[in-house]
């Protein structure tokens, strides 16, 4: 498996785990805040579709986003600032914030995915340790050290949003492993 | 068509002492089935006067997957359909029960937006005389439809005709003709209907298809759907 290989499967499975956490809940438990400081399902989803969307688009290719092309339209928001991710939000601007229904929150992070998909694909083994990318705390980091960061801070919101899916939902089904090792196995058993 | 998304659309009845198991069986039904390759989504709705009638809709990527999901009966059903279907035949207090899968033919690109949104749907099924469907389709894409999205209240809308494959030969039972319009909330819903509240716009658009429309249309249905649930599918990793 290559380095590429390896990124876009964690980003995969980390999408299908926030399908799963999305997976059947109406608006309002999409919009539910235990506490005034604590996000919403709906909020981690946006947030992870914007924050996708940024690395990819303004930090590693100096493009503009999705956001800027329509997808602010479609989710119902103003595009403002296009450094807006919703990073640092206090407990007035969660309030205030309006989820957009899931069906459209999902397209947008699955056409970040795609985004994401795309560059790992015009990349090389080498560019995860040759190609420099800013580091928003200062100086540069490699490649590889951006989406170890992107992939940790994913890991940590999915987390979160199985978390409040459980909060609302109960307990998860004790067979469910993040979907890699039942498909694994699925494959192993129709292979014989 | 072969490469088009399809809309499978399946609606009934289902009297209130036998609710709750239906509703247990439905919750998991849609992620049962979202499991078959092939099925990209599925949404279910309820009748918002209060009734009893519910609507499920299901994404199909392609036709080139109907055996798999729909040909009962058939050598290439999956075995999730076949598990999923055998346990649907042993619910009881089922009425009314109609599927039918759907090609687009016009209005608002499927899932890109018709069907994202969690708004209230208006869904109308009908049949139409032979002797006047060429006629009859026309006038309803060209000014029926237009004019109903002309409403204040009706957000989107869009049109479907049901699909003819080998492998559904026994499986459509419904209208051939759905179109499915996106309301912006139920508080408008009262500005759409006959009534006292009903919007002048409403009232003539609703006057041209009793005066045209209705006359060549069969088996015709109507009512206005509240969001139950929607579910996703998996990347496949």
């Amino acid at each position: 498996m290559t380095l590429q290989d390896f990124v876009i499967g964690c980003l995969e499975q980390h999408y299908n785990a926030m399908v799963r956490s999305v997976d059947g809940l109406s608006h309002a438990e999409l919009s539910w805040m235990p506490t005034p400081e604590c996000s919403s399902i709906g909020f981690l989803l946006w947030h992870y579709g914007r924050t996708q969307d940024r690395w990819i688009h303004s930090r590693l290719q100096s493009a503009p986003q999705l956001w800027e092309q329509g997808w602010a339209e479609r989710l119902g928001q103003e595009v403002n600032d296009p450094n807006e991710t919703g990073y640092g939000y206090g407990p007035e601007k969660l309030a205030a914030f309006h989820v957009p229904d899931s069906g459209i929150l999902l397209r947008y992070a699955d056409a970040t995915l795609q985004a994401a998909r795309d560059y790992l694909g015009s990349r090389t083994e080498e560019d995860f340790d040759g190609i420099a990318v800013i580091n928003p705390r200062g100086g540069t980091m490699t490649l590889a050290n951006m989406f170890q960061q992107l992939l940790w801070e994913f890991n940590q919101h999915g987390g979160q949003m199985a978390y409040l899916r459980g909060m609302q939902r109960g307990l998860e089904d004790s067979r469910y492993s993040g979907g890699l090792l039942e498909g694994l196995a699925a494959r192993e058993t129709q292979n014989g | 068509m072969a490469n088009r998304e399809l809309l499978l659309l399946v609606q009934m009845t289902c009297e209130r002492e036998y609710l709750e198991p239906f509703t247990t069986w439905y919750n998991s039904h849609l992620s049962n089935l979202l499991r078959i390759p092939g099925y990209r989504w599925a949404q279910r709705y309820v009748n918002i006067d209060g009734g009893t009638r519910f609507t499920a809709l299901y994404g199909i990527r392609s036709a080139d997957d109907l055996p798999s999901l729909l040909h009962f009966g058939g050598p290439d059903l999956h075995p999730i359909a076949t598990s999923e279907f055998s346990v649907f035949n042993t619910l009881q207090g089922i009425g009314d029960h109609v599927s039918n899968v759907y090609e687009q033919i016009s209005g608002a690109p499927l899932r890109d937006p018709l069907l994202l949104s969690d708004r209230p749907l208006s869904i109308v099924t009908a049949d139409v005389d032979p002797a006047h469907e060429e006629e009859w389709d026309r006038w309803f894409t060209e000014s029926h439809l237009p004019g109903v999205l002309k409403v204040p209240g009706y957000a989107i809308g869009a049109r479907f005709r049901s699909v003819d494959h080998p492998a559904l030969a026994n499986f459509n039972t419904g209208p051939k003709y759905l179109a499915l319009y996106e309301c912006d909330n139920e508080g408008v819903l009262p500005t759409l209907v006959p009534g006292d509240r009903i919007h002048p716009e409403a009232r003539a658009e609703l006057g041209r298809w009793q005066s045209y429309g209705e006359i060549h249309a069969r088996n015709f249905g109507w009512g206005f759907y509240r969001l139950i649930s929607k579910h996703f599918k998996w990347t496949d990793i």
